[in-house]
């Protein structure tokens, strides 16, 4: 039986999981291919980004200002 | 110059925005865009009407509902129709600039609605309430389009249903909730003005992505796109051969 | 971009938050690596080479390996090496689609129906776009592409200059012109080369690997034009399609190899067919229809499928909704839109009334498997092909005039040859239309109108009913037939004049 969250809540797990994430695919990038070693910082970068979107989908009032960078 | 019947009178604020309106509708490019996002509006608001047909268990309101979502997905046709025989005389440039999408409500499709979430009192309101805000619009729109007979008649017949859907889902909702309709419909304003300040909100940050995008643009990305350059000169073309090994560990993501 | 860095990237976290369990539980295949499983895991056969294709998934576009699994024992599943973004047979066939004035990751299929229309006069032009490598991949000149540098399009000027100005959406094709001929033979020319570039690697691959069995997976295996050549041509004596080959097929290829590989679970066999959705309800129809004053009626087996049978031999439209939901984007029998296929009418009637559809796109027969020979020219493992509708056959020549409504331009249909134990209420259907008519092959469409998703609930069956001129529907044990009074009861169109 799956248990239903409140959209609060999951994104604050969504939240919690985004330092492993990122910490995995950074090294996922290093280990990889030498050729792609310099995609690192980029993808550090886009996840950072990527946060903000899951602020975005929490706090609707910010969700515009979030969305517009894209 | 409003001719028609005083339910299709526009609101202050839509007078108020006439003559952008009408600059808005001048260009035929602009027209043939805003036409087209008409089209896809009323496309999807018919789905979710559609949607609701199937999910209400009163019989009367889906048989309404299902009347209402067919017009719905008639006026796309029309729209579509309008925009393609605009398209056949001048064909679009490729980018026409300040549309004001932000300002046009044009719909219900515009606004994020879970139909199977939705009472059916608290639908009739969302429905009403958007049906009336657009019959306002449209009447503006079909106004300015002296110039242009055939997008006004366009215009006109929608109107005529949306009259007809303004009207029936008002009744309606009177029958569902005899005596808190007015709480309903006080509730759905409420979330129109949420959704007023979003779609404000949406053209003010898009100015400011813009300036942060340019900014990221020009600062941030020429390194990479060089080293990305780089990398494609080194990319080999044909088969890469997949190591036994590379797969194995499910538990990575990237 | 929003949806990759908003969603995609953060995946482990969003699955855990959705299904409750712990993030270190949740398991990622690579995208073909799930295609291959989903094509080899759900077919019935031991040992095979196995070949991917679609746009991209991760970084590859095609791959080649094999797989064997031994009865209640281990599974394996090996990639010998794939070809890589940007270079991809899906993607060359989406510019395609996109210059054709058609969506892209959605309108494929109406590539190959107009590349029968056309000639493929342009082969030489396209072959300009992809040239094969000395190891026997393929490489697409990037030139004249741009769907890797940009989201706006997918192809380039150089493109444009090649083979002409792109099509209007929102104009027609209309093939008595010069115009809309150039874009006839602009599809079949693409159709021809991917069918080309496909049958060189899968031949390849069968003299490297030396099996019988090829298992095909990814978007581009829902071509069955190029399918049955692959077939025909390749070697291999037989090739399997499962019935969701695009990307919703992953999620049980996903959940398939981690079962039988990462698990490391014995092999079982899976039943062969693709009903996996949720059941109809004819109980609700019927209670549906009762309220809005339509002709409804219950009966039991062999009643209504006589009755049926007569509604089609009479030209009648039928809506057919029967037990579980199609997984994939084919109707295989139990949504379907059932007519007689006899005449050019009833499917000019289909395309103007009930699909709403341009009229260039052809419409699918089902047969029973044991006359499925007698009407359409299936060659030797063809009959597997034709399970999912997942080949294209000709209709034999002496049958196309009986069968006008689902012969397409160039003499074929993708027909899918029906095993009474799969659809064994439709398999008897097909026998009583046989009786009435001497001929027991009907059209079978999937049942939806233009840009909707084929319909789940019997309520959305009977939605899509009343929105057009299907006349009988059908669900369970329940038939029902549109009453024009019926919408006297409460009759809308007064309310409407009234509240207006």
């Amino acid at each position: 039986m799956i248990k239903t969250r409140g959209r609060t809540r999951r994104g604050l797990i969504v939240f919690a999981s985004t330092f492993g994430s990122m910490a995995q695919l950074a090294r996922g990038l290093w280990h990889s291919d030498s050729d792609k070693r310099w995609l690192t910082p980029l993808a550090i970068f886009l996840c950072m980004t990527g946060l903000l979107l899951i602020v975005a989908t929490t706090v609707e009032a910010l969700a515009p200002f979030i969305y517009s960078i894209w | 110059m409003y001719s028609a019947r005083p339910h299709e009178r526009p609101t202050a604020f839509d007078r108020m925005l006439i003559p952008v309106q009408r600059w808005i509708w001048s260009d035929a490019d602009r027209r043939v865009q805003k036409l087209l996002r008409f089209s896809e509006t009323e496309t999807d608001g018919g789905r979710d009407i559609l949607r609701a047909a199937e999910v209400t268990s009163d019989p009367l309101l889906r048989r309404l509902y299902l009347e209402h979502a067919i017009d719905e997905f008639r006026h796309g046709v029309l729209f579509r129709h309008r925009a393609a025989a605009l398209l056949k005389v001048s064909p679009c440039r490729s980018n026409s600039g300040f549309q004001g999408d932000w300002l046009t409500p044009g719909g219900h499709g515009l606004d994020d609605l879970q139909v199977d979430g939705e009472s059916d009192s608290d639908m009739l309101a969302f429905l009403h309430l958007s049906e009336k805000a657009a019959a306002s619009r449209f009447t503006v729109y079909r106004d300015v389009m002296q110039h242009d007979p055939p997008t006004r008649a366009v215009f006109e017949e929608i109107l005529h249903d949306e009259t007809f859907h303004m009207n029936y889902t008002l009744t309606q909702l009177a029958r569902v909730e005899p005596k808190r309709h007015r709480r309903h419909l006080w509730r759905a304003r409420l979330s129109r003005l949420w959704k007023v300040y979003l779609r404000l909100a949406t053209g003010l940050s898009g100015i400011l992505g813009s300036m942060l995008l340019t900014i990221q643009y020009f600062v941030l990305l020429p390194p990479f796109a060089w080293l990305a350059k780089r990398a494609a000169r080194r990319e080999l073309s044909g088969w890469t051969i997949v190591s036994p090994g590379g797969s194995e560990s499910l538990d990575r993501q990237y | 971009m929003k949806n990759s860095l908003g969603e995609k990237v953060w995946m482990r976290g969003i699955i855990s938050s959705h299904l409750g369990v712990p993030g270190r539980k949740v398991l990622f295949t690579e995208h073909h690596q799930s295609h291959a499983a989903a094509a080899f895991l759900t077919a019935p056969t031991c040992r095979a080479a196995i070949m991917t294709a679609d746009a991209v998934g991760e970084w590859a576009t095609l791959s080649v390996g094999d797989g064997e699994r031994l009865a209640n024992g281990p599974t394996t599943i090996r990639r010998f090496r794939e070809i890589r973004f940007p270079h991809s047979l899906g993607m060359l066939y989406s510019t395609f689609t996109a210059y054709l004035g058609f969506k892209v990751n959605e309108d494929e299929y109406k590539v190959m129906g107009l590349a029968a229309y056309g000639q493929p006069t342009l082969v030489e032009q396209v072959r300009k776009l992809i040239r094969r490598t000395p190891d026997g991949a393929f490489a697409l000149d990037l030139n004249y592409f741009e769907f890797h540098t940009t989201a706006e399009r997918c192809y380039s000027s150089r493109f444009i200059e090649l083979f002409g100005p792109s099509r209007n959406p929102y104009e027609p094709i209309d093939l008595d012109t010069a115009e809309g001929q150039r874009f006839a033979d602009c599809a079949a020319s693409v159709q021809r080369v991917l069918e080309d570039t496909l049958v060189q690697l899968a031949r390849a691959l069968h003299e490297e690997t030396g099996l019988p069995d090829l298992c095909l997976g990814g978007g581009v295996a829902l071509n069955g034009v190029a399918n049955a050549r692959i077939l025909a041509e390749s070697g291999f004596e037989r090739v399997f399609v499962p019935p969701a080959p695009g990307d919703a097929g992953c999620a049980i290829g996903a959940a398939l190899y981690c079962d039988r590989i990462c698990f490391g679970n014995p092999d079982r066999d899976l039943p062969d067919h693709p009903f996996w959705g949720p059941s109809v309800d004819g109980s609700e129809l019927a209670r549906l229809a009762r309220e809005d004053g339509h002709f409804v009626e219950d009966c039991y087996d062999d009643a209504l499928i006589d009755q049926i049978a007569d509604d089609l031999a009479a030209d009648r439209i039928v809506g057919w909704m029967e037990g579980a939901l199609e997984f994939g984007p084919r109707a295989l029998g139990h949504r379907s839109i059932l007519a007689a296929p006899h005449t050019t009418e009833m499917r000019d009637r289909l395309n103007r009334e009930i699909k709403y559809r341009e009229p260039f796109r052809p419409f699918a027969p089902v047969v029973p498997i044991e006359v499925a020979a007698r009407y359409f020219d299936i060659p030797p493992g063809g009959t597997r092909l034709a399970r999912f509708m997942s080949g294209v056959f000709p209709v034999r020549r002496e049958w196309r005039s009986r069968l006008q409504a689902i012969t397409h331009v160039d003499g074929t249909a993708r027909v899918q040859v029906l095993e009474p134990a799969m659809a064994p209420r439709l398999h008897a259907l097909l026998e009583a239309y046989g009786q009435r008519t001497g001929i027991p092959v009907l059209l079978n469409t999937s049942f939806n109108l233009a840009g909707e998703p084929i319909v789940n609930r019997a309520v959305e069956g009977y939605s899509t009913f009343l929105r057009c001129r299907i006349d009988v529907l059908v669900a369970g044990e329940t038939r029902v037939m549109k009453r024009t009074s019926a919408m006297t009861k409460t009759p809308v169109n007064t309310l409407k004049k009234e509240v207006a």
